[in-house]
């Protein structure tokens, strides 16, 4: 099984229509993916200890880029206001849970990725019509267009720490995003934003700089302290952005697009699954690690009601140095930069899978126009609008992740659908725990967004319930 | 879809870069196998049809609270 000729392969190839040699038609894109798949089955043809590290090294990305470009501005953001609203005693192990719940859902993607290596738009339009086709993909380019100009917002506030002139965050980010797309070539796109992407655990050194109390740390992940202050609207406000600050629809779309992009197979899912994993091993120390910083301000009653981006920078010198609020507000600026390459680029290939349109980033600039268009049209417009000056940032981050909540269930089911759909997954199909754990996320997920309409609508029920 | 992609043909090519294709990608790897053909449409349940429709339901209900919480926090 080791030669890429005897590869069993997936349940879609059975349906696939065998395509004579004058109806083959190689694309640029499909040379560069065979040129990946290359390294890639001869790596898998040795053995030792070595070439695994090195199949995984080639394997992993889209996990890593879809869990840390979920610790985006609006996620890191949201951590913050929370451990100085908070503290660590009931959101350190809640923040775990929550990843925890983005593993459950992003592992069904890799496997239906790998298993039909196309993307998520393209099988909700091909397998359930138009009709909610088109409900999915207005869900998704309404969430995405929100989401990218709070990554804008954070981009301008990380930036706005050191003096730079918004206009100049936005369009260095601009240059940022354009560049990474010079290259045509999924491969060192994907490098290029993984190397990115590791910065976001600069958060974790600044925690450091903050001089925790371990005990605590420890005492809160183990033992899960309730709320202080019980249920309130503020409270519901927070649990909702911190659930948003890892499982949303956008992630769905890219980490699938990614793996047909990239090329994974049924016999990469193991890889694929490690990849997820320790993406959010990486994206959950960097979320605890920003709770972990912003907690002082709680211990000392600091009230971060009003605090921007850059202010909670400011606010956490005291305790971390000026070198670690710079690095906090550098984090800031990261965090905005990955999620608006990572989420303009689910946009893209959505667009380009339900216009029929090619959608790769192994495409040469002459032959995805139209994905190239989008990508960068989107950032635009959402850079664009952060240009405004007096936006209420911090409260537009938190609802947008609230949104993004509100918007998983309806994506969750056609995720469920999608996966447990025979035709199309063959022997892949969810198993009962599988499909158990995702039932257990839908209804977290619900549960929340009927406690926020709750809290929102009838303030005093909430209070009667969760005693605040 | 030929003027679409702007490929070449595999008589166009090298024999050796389409050898390394089609040994290198699955059968439905390939870009013209995925233009070609696309999974087919299936019906959905009466079950499955009102699960669609109460989660839409949901999420535009939920949308209008928030948007409520958004004027509501503005005035």
């Amino acid at each position: 099984m080791d030669h890429p000729s005897e590869i069993a392969t997936s349940p879609a190839d059975s349906s696939c229509a065998a395509l004579s040699r004058e109806e083959l038609i190689i694309t640029h894109e499909d040379i560069d993916r065979a040129d990946d798949r290359r390294h890639v089955w001869a790596m898998r043809a040795r053995h030792g200890i070595w070439p695994r590290l090195r199949l995984l090294w080639l394997l992993i990305g889209p996990g890593i880029l879809v869990m840390l470009g979920e610790n985006d501005g609006p996620s890191m953001l949201a951590y913050a206001a929370t451990g100085a609203r908070f503290g660590v005693g009931f959101f350190l192990p809640f923040v775990v849970l929550t990843f925890c719940m983005a593993c459950v859902v992003q592992e069904m993607t890799v496997r239906l990725g790998a298993a039909t290596h196309r993307g998520h738009a393209e099988l909700i339009f091909d397998r359930y019509g138009p009709f909610w086709g088109w409900f999915s993909m207005a869900d998704l380019a309404i969430g995405n267009f929100l989401t990218l100009i709070t990554e804008f917002i954070a981009i301008r506030a990380g930036l706005g720490y050191f003096g730079i002139p918004p206009w100049i965050s936005v369009l260095s980010a601009l240059a940022v995003l354009f560049i990474a797309l010079m290259t045509h070539r999924y491969w060192t796109w994907e490098r290029i934003t993984l190397a990115f992407a590791m910065f976001n655990l600069i958060f974790v050194p600044v925690a450091l700089l903050s001089h925790p109390r371990w005990g605590t740390i420890a005492g809160a992940l183990f033992t899960w302290r309730p709320l202080p202050g019980g249920l309130n609207q503020e409270t519901v406000l927070l649990l909702l952005a911190d659930i948003g600050a890892t499982v949303t629809p956008w992630m769905l779309f890219f980490q699938q697009s990614a793996i047909a992009d990239k090329g994974l197979t049924t016999r990469d899912i193991r890889f694929g699954r490690a990849d997820t994993v320790l993406g959010a091993a990486l994206a959950t120390l960097a979320a605890l690690g920003t709770i972990v910083v912003t907690a002082p301000l709680f211990t000392h009653g600091m009230s971060a009601a009003h605090f921007e981006g850059a202010e909670f920078a400011q606010a956490i010198q005291p305790f971390v140095g000026r070198l670690g609020s710079s690095l906090f507000a550098l984090g800031i600026f990261e965090a905005g930069m990955v999620a608006a390459v990572t989420i303009s680029t689910s946009s893209a290939y959505a667009f380009g899978e339900v216009a029929r349109r090619p959608h790769s980033l192994n495409l040469p600039f002459t032959q995805g126009k139209s994905f190239y268009f989008v990508l960068l049209a989107e950032a635009a417009a959402a850079g664009a609008l952060v240009l405004i000056p007096g936006i209420p940032l911090v409260y537009i981050a938190l609802i947008v992740n609230v949104i993004a909540v509100l918007a998983m269930p309806p994506a969750l089911l056609f995720l469920y659908m999608l996966v447990n759909d025979r035709d199309l997954m063959g022997e892949l199909v969810s198993p009962l725990w599988a499909n158990l754990l995702a039932l257990g996320v839908v209804i977290v997920l619900i549960g929340a967004g009927l406690l926020f309409g709750i809290s929102v609508v009838a303030p005093k029920v909430l209070a009667h319930i969760g005693g605040g | 879809m030929e003027k679409k992609f702007r490929s070449a043909s595999s008589s166009d090519l090298n024999r050796d870069v389409v050898a390394s294709v089609m040994t290198s990608l699955e059968p439905d790897q390939l870009i013209a196998a995925k233009a070609q053909y696309h999974c087919p449409r299936r019906q959905l349940t009466p079950i499955e049809q009102f699960l669609f429709w109460a989660l839409r339901l949901y999420l535009v209900f939920m949308l209008a609270i928030v948007l409520y919480q958004v004027f509501a926090g503005a005035r």
